[in-house]
């Protein structure tokens, strides 16, 4: 497990990926997007990096899985796995809220530092891959900021908590 | 050699096909609207970068290879574009929708599952769990 890198996808991407496998499935001329989100799941499952979704995605999901693009569900589905918030994600998203971080994005980037696995043996991931390019701006402008409040929480907190980490946050295309 | 020439003005501009080879700009146009002046460029292609910093071929050669996935899984054609697709959407009114709209619909649909940061519950991480970093 050591060495592999894990990524989270935000809801943009996935949607992406969906319109392009869609637009695959008939014969249509993809975006630039689309391209680039479909290569993201498709390559890093190939190089054995470990891919994620937000569980509130997933709930989508799965509850129109029926309805939502059955083919696209089960492809995507497979390649990706759930990220859960884990302990101390609240207190984190709140103090991302506190940077004027919108309550969605709170929660992805909060999701990146203290998102855990189904079985719990991961924290946080390396990278966030997104289409929110203003999120992502201002996480480049703020990061040296946010990562001293990071410090600031996490120093006296027990393993692994001590050790959580910021996320990169990068456009598909930077993966 | 740079000469200047007066444009006729009527709806629109009319800029005869000979001044538009003099001037070498090729198939494609990009128009650029300033204070006090417009002017019309050529467009610069720039290659689409992809992931993992893989050629144009080899993007084509995994899309390639998700199409056959996906055509496979329905069944060896096309899905039908007249059931629901998406947020009660059939591909085809999907098709019709502005980006702009399509992630409006994703937005709506996407709330539905979304909780607040307090009323989230958290899980157990363990004291050996690999920190990303």
């Amino acid at each position: 497990m050591s060495g592999q890198t894990h990524l989270l996808l935000d809801k943009n991407v996935v949607r992406r990926y969906f319109e392009g496998v869609s637009a695959l499935a008939r014969g249509l001329t993809l975006t630039e997007e689309e391209q680039q989100a479909i290569l993201v799941v498709h390559l890093a499952h190939r190089k054995g990096q470990r891919l994620f979704l937000p569980v509130e995605a997933f709930h989508l999901l799965q509850a129109h899985r029926h309805q939502i693009a059955p083919a696209e569900t089960l492809m995507f589905l497979k390649r990706v796995d759930v990220l859960y918030p884990g302990r101390y994600f609240k207190r984190w998203a709140r103090r991302l809220r506190e940077k004027t971080f919108t309550r969605e994005d709170a929660k992805v980037l909060a999701l990146g530092t203290f998102g855990t696995d189904e079985a719990g043996q991961i924290l946080g991931v390396h990278m966030i891959v997104t289409y929110d390019r203003p999120m992502r701006r201002k996480w480049k402008q703020e990061r040296g900021e946010i990562a001293e409040r990071l410090l600031e929480m996490t120093r006296d907190l027990q393993a692994p908590f001590a050790q959580a980490r910021l996320p990169d946050v990068r456009l598909p295309e930077d993966v | 050699m740079e000469e200047t020439i007066v444009l006729g003005e009527q709806k629109g501009l009319w800029i005869e096909e000979r001044w538009l080879r003099q001037a070498q700009l090729g198939g494609a146009l990009q128009v650029v609207v300033g204070e006090g002046e417009i002017r019309i460029l050529r467009v610069v292609s720039v290659s689409p970068r992809f992931p993992y910093g893989v050629t144009a071929d080899e993007a084509q050669k995994v899309l390639k290879e998700v199409r056959e996935e996906v055509i496979a899984l329905y069944g060896s054609q096309a899905p039908p574009g007249n059931q629901p697709y998406f947020g009660g959407v059939t591909w085809q009114e999907y098709q019709a929708l502005s980006d702009e709209q399509r992630r409006a619909l994703w937005d709506r649909v996407y709330a539905e599952f979304d909780t607040a940061i307090e009323d989230i519950e958290e899980h157990d991480v363990r004291p050996d769990a690999l920190v990303a970093g």
